[in-house]
């Protein structure tokens, strides 16, 4: 996995910094603006924040654990 | 009847004849003009049946227009004209044809009035695409190509079975809402099933669009699973299986593409998984489920092949499609990494693009349904729509790290075809009332509710910043250089170890059976034979022929035995 890490470069945390400030100002729009929700649980305080940030951990934790149990030699259906 | 009596898209399967034999140029303009006729008759086709038949006792509406055929039928057309746009620069008279002829058969599909035209179409569609996958160039595209063929054959022979049982029944074999819970129902329910891509019948999907061609990659991208998608709608609106179905296909396939190396196959997963929401929303039946349907697979039509086409031109460029292999290609490669940005917003459903304006329809639909879970593992799929198909798909293209490729740009007529699709994306996001307007029922449903936008945004830029920060943390990244084990695993492993395992046995047995009968006779004969020598009868040729009296006086003995245990 650090070879992803090294893939990234500098550019990577740059963009996070970004991404950061961006949600920054969104979270702080759900002071000012009256969101609408069809269901008592969107009321939630950053509610698809949250489930954005929990979806990413499930799906990489998911994916990963995906990966250790799928994932064969590159020429696995070539041995045949 | 003249030609332009006949279906729309019959017209692109019999001018597709003629394209091998035509050189570049007038080839090209043959088949855009053909498209546009096509598209002017689909278009001038009111509701209603507008052509039948009686062939061999059946009756037959060849051509059937419905309040859905008009959405599917226009981005066919949209798709096809793109695709040829795209092909140009490859210039391959077997990919200008066969991708004629499929997305004519497609189109033609749509407007069948029964299941024996249907079947045809359907037919028609896989053996026409399998040129698509003939044309690649990886060494493993022949293996992929009659996989693919035996799924989408399979398919049409269930189709025709379940449609034969109908009519046996005297149901006649009208398209129109069927009983899942009937023997025939189940049967065309499980080959449209195939089509579709639903769970453990997707295997195909992965296995065979990433070893076709690079123009042919795209133009299977656009028909085959969507003309699924418009026959579950005529026929199993409102099923609630189909939300679970959905809901499971939205979701699964999002890990597949996370960790997957291949663009090509992730961005197949990444189709599958849209395709649970469409199915999601066929399910649940209702008028904005039903229009969410549709929008979504129209804009989805577009924005897959967007991505599709942006992915190939990077591998016509750099000749990999490796997401461990690219990086920095925005350098060499600007206008393929916008047009690839608008693609992955779009699919991302970010305001603006056409993704938002389109899968946020179902999303609702469910939760107006009281489908909660459903609706959760909807907003779960988006998210990871946003990491495998709007981040990693330009980032690691694009972006990451520099490989240091000093490449041209894609080819003009790619650029063209691109920029047309980048072009319906944002039209459609921001215009989304011209799609509305094509959908069977009034649409109502806004958008652009501030807080719907509001929203949006904090699920899409959460996840991105919660992704980005893993990433640049090195948590998590695709698997380099592995193959991973998907349904198609079943069909290449699974089935045929069974097959060997059950054959090999009773083979081995049957053989050493009758060798051992062959050597049991051969003893009785030779016996026989020495015994008659000895004691002096019927020497010589007198002999040899009662030695084989006696041989077949015991076959046929033999063979009365045969014949009186049956």
């Amino acid at each position: 996995m650090s070879d992803i890490k090294k893939n990234l470069g500098s550019s990577g945390i740059k963009y996070s910094l970004y991404l950061l400030a961006a949600c920054v100002f969104l979270a702080m729009l759900e002071f000012i603006i009256n969101r609408h929700s069809d269901t008592n649980i969107e009321a939630v305080f950053l509610f698809y924040g949250l489930v954005g940030i929990v979806s990413v951990l499930i799906i990489t934790l998911g994916a990963s654990l995906l990966g250790k149990l799928v994932s064969r030699a590159g020429d696995y259906y070539d041995a045949d | 009847m003249t030609l332009i009596d006949l279906p729309p898209g019959v017209v692109l399967i019999l001018g597709a004849l003629l394209v091998p034999f035509l050189s570049q140029r007038p080839r090209q303009i043959w088949m855009l003009g053909l498209i546009i006729l096509s598209g002017l008759q689909a278009w001038s086709l009111t509701p209603g049946i507008h052509l039948e038949a009686t062939i061999i006792g059946l009756d037959l509406i060849l051509v059937r227009a419905n309040e859905f055929t008009q959405p599917f039928s226009l981005v066919f057309h949209i798709a096809a004209a793109i695709n040829v746009i795209y092909a140009m620069s490859a210039n391959c008279r077997v990919t200008d044809a066969s991708g004629l002829a499929y997305a004519g058969a497609a189109i033609a599909a749509l407007f069948a009035g029964d299941f024996a035209t249907l079947f045809v179409y359907w037919e028609l569609t896989a053996i026409t695409s399998v040129f698509l996958i003939l044309q690649g160039t990886s060494s493993h595209r022949l293996g992929a190509a009659m996989r693919y063929l035996l799924m989408q054959v399979t398919s049409g022979v269930i189709l025709l079975g379940g449609a034969a049982m109908l009519w046996h029944q005297g149901a006649g074999l009208v398209i129109g809402a069927l009983d899942v819970t009937s023997l025939a129902g189940a049967m065309i329910f499980i080959a449209f099933g195939i089509k579709a891509a639903f769970p453990f019948l997707n295997g195909w999907l992965q296995d065979a669009y990433p070893e076709a061609s690079i123009p042919g990659t795209v133009m299977l991208s656009a028909f085959t699973t969507k003309l699924a998608i418009f026959v579950l709608l005529q026929s199993f609106t409102g099923l609630e299986w189909l939300i679970y179905i959905g809901a499971i296909m939205a979701v699964f396939p999002v890990f597949f593409a996370l960790i997957e190396d291949d663009m090509r196959r992730v961005l197949a997963f990444s189709l599958n998984s849209q395709l649970g929401f469409m199915v999601v929303g066929i399910g649940i039946g209702t008028e904005l489920a039903i229009n969410g349907a549709i929008t979504h697979a129209f804009a989805s039509v577009i924005y897959q092949a967007l991505l599709f086409m942006a992915v190939g031109a990077v591998s016509l460029r750099v000749d990999t499609t490796k997401t461990s292999e690219l990086g920095g290609l925005w350098r060499s490669m600007p206008l393929t990494a916008s047009f690839c940005i608008v693609g992955a917003l779009s699919i991302s459903s970010f305001p603006l693009f056409s993704g938002f304006v389109t899968k946020s329809m179902t999303m609702s639909s469910a939760i107006y349904e009281g489908h909660f879970y459903v609706w959760l593992s909807l907003i779960f799929a988006s998210v990871g729509a946003v990491l495998h198909s709007g981040i990693k798909v330009p980032y690691f293209i694009f972006f990451a790290h520099d490989r240091g490729f000093k490449v041209k740009e894609a080819p003009r007529s790619m650029l063209i075809a691109m920029g047309l699709a980048s072009a319906i994306c944002i039209i459609i996001g921001i215009f989304p009332n011209l799609l509305y307007a094509l959908m069977p029922y009034e649409v109502t449903y806004n958008s652009w509710y501030t807080s719907k936008v509001i929203t949006k945004l904090q699920l899409l830029l959460f996840a991105a910043l919660a992704f980005s920060i893993l990433l640049n943390r090195g948590i998590f990244g695709h698997i380099r250089g592995t193959t991973l084990l998907n349904t198609d695993w079943f069909l290449r492993r699974f089935f045929p170890r069974i097959i060997m395992a059950i054959g090999k046995p009773i083979w081995h047995s049957y053989t050493v059976l009758i060798a051992g009968l062959k050597s049991m006779l051969f003893d009785i004969i030779n016996f026989l034979i020495s015994q008659l020598r000895v004691s002096g009868f019927g020497s010589g040729a007198m002999g040899t022929g009662l030695a084989g009296g006696i041989f077949l006086a015991i076959f046929a003995l033999l063979l009365a035995f045969k014949f009186s245990i049956q």
